[in-house]
């Protein structure tokens, strides 16, 4: 892939990789870190998979934008990796405005708030969130499944605390 | 969202409660700003420079995050090779095809765990104990050789595979052989570091197109997030 075919293909990924991080990161370090995720793309273009960009984009930029996070962090270093997706937004960076919706979202683990939000915000795929979880589609039908059904159950206790907390 | 969840109520309710990011208009030069540097080889990235001097001792080393029984000998026949330990306790944070390393040199650093005439074995943590697993997990440094430990714990019935020195040789630790640039997120991983001083993910190319080895990653986290473990040691 040249220059001018990688400029064609990424170019209506601009704003789709915006909003990501935008959902994730201060509005003052998205082009930053836009470019830093274009940078990586470049120089592993030619393991893009066809069809699946925006996907890998994402992946591209759910590593980039943890490495961001950890950097910010004291401890940044010693943040497990294996129950901590460092990408996944909290309620607060998606700006959820239904505060029971908003509490159970944060309930969850980042795993969870990490496959819901590639799902739910950025309208991907199940197949381009396989993509970018490197895992197969059954498997992220799975994941998303259990973690729509944690959310769900959050949720419901939510309501049953603010019907409790009106008596 | 066109699937299965499409009409999902839950997740429609998550979906109505988030607001619209105001993002900022991208331009495309950043774009072509990000394709004009071609310095840098397709398929790795370099590290930095103190880590490469610190690995400059020994040359090519290798390195690898497994999760291994430390109670299992393994009997493939590795040769004994030096190795400094300095690159545990003060490579800092490299950077791995977009991600991080982590650093041993604060509290909870990679200590030896088990000298064994194939290697040696290092982590930071011992799940044995808080686990009903005989597990740990152990980052291998060896030279210009990854090697597993041939044992995988409990349930990930499969996890071993992923390290066996075949598949190393099958790929032989160029970019071509490897099939994907990023490490798993949320995982473990295995990194490369070979002898040209570029540092791999290590995901063989024969597990990766079918998804094998992220359902064997999958099925690991899952079973030690079933098992309560909360943190997973890295260094």
């Amino acid at each position: 892939m040249d220059q001018d075919k990688f400029v064609a293909t990424f170019r209506s990924h601009l704003q789709d990789v915006s909003k990501y991080l935008t959902r994730r990161v201060e509005i003052s370090n998205v082009e930053d870190l836009a470019s830093e995720i274009f940078e990586i793309a470049w120089r592993k273009r030619e393991s893009c998979p066809e069809g699946f960009e925006l996907a890998w984009l994402y992946k591209i930029a759910g590593f980039v934008v943890s490495n961001h996070r950890k950097k910010l962090s004291r401890r940044a270093v010693m943040v497990p990796l294996l129950d901590h997706d460092m990408s996944a937004p909290s309620a607060e960076d998606v700006a959820l405005d239904g505060s029971a919706v908003a509490e159970a979202f944060d309930k969850l683990s980042a795993k969870d708030r990490q496959v819901l939000s590639l799902l739910v915000f950025e309208q991907l795929s199940i197949k381009e969130i396989a993509v970018v979880l490197g895992t197969t589609e059954n498997n992220t039908s799975q994941r998303i499944k259990r973690a729509r059904e944690r959310l769900a159950k959050h949720l419901a206790q939510q309501v049953s605390d603010t019907h409790e907390g009106g008596h | 969202m066109k699937n299965q969840f499409e009409n999902d109520p839950v997740l429609g309710q998550l979906s109505k409660a988030a607001r619209r990011p105001k993002a900022p208009k991208l331009s495309e030069d950043l774009l072509v700003a990000a394709s004009k540097d071609s310095s840098v080889k397709d398929g790795k990235f370099k590290l930095p420079a103190l880590f490469l001097s610190l690995a400059s001792a020994t040359a090519a080393v290798a390195l690898v995050a497994v999760v291994a029984n430390p109670a299992i000998t393994n009997t493939e026949p590795f040769s004994q090779t030096e190795f400094n330990e300095d690159l545990l306790v003060k490579s800092g944070a490299s950077r791995v095809d977009g991600s991080f390393m982590s650093n041993p040199d604060l509290p909870g650093q990679a200590s030896l765990l088990l000298e064994a005439d194939f290697g040696d074995f290092y982590a930071n943590e011992d799940w044995s104990t808080q686990l009903d697993l005989e597990a740990n997990l152990y980052f291998l440094v060896r030279n210009s050789q990854v090697f597993q430990v041939y044992r995988p714990i409990d349930s990930p019935s499969k996890f071993w595979e992923i390290t066996r020195p075949k598949y190393i040789e099958e790929q032989g630790f160029n970019s071509t052989g490897l099939c994907n640039f990023a490490l798993p997120m949320g995982r473990p991983s295995f990194l490369v570091l070979a002898s040209d001083g570029g540092l791999y993910n290590f995901e063989p190319a024969n597990l990766c197109q079918n998804g094998k080895l992220g359902e064997y990653l999958d099925e690991l986290d899952e079973a030690l997030s079933e098992l309560g473990v909360k943190s997973t040691p890295m260094f």
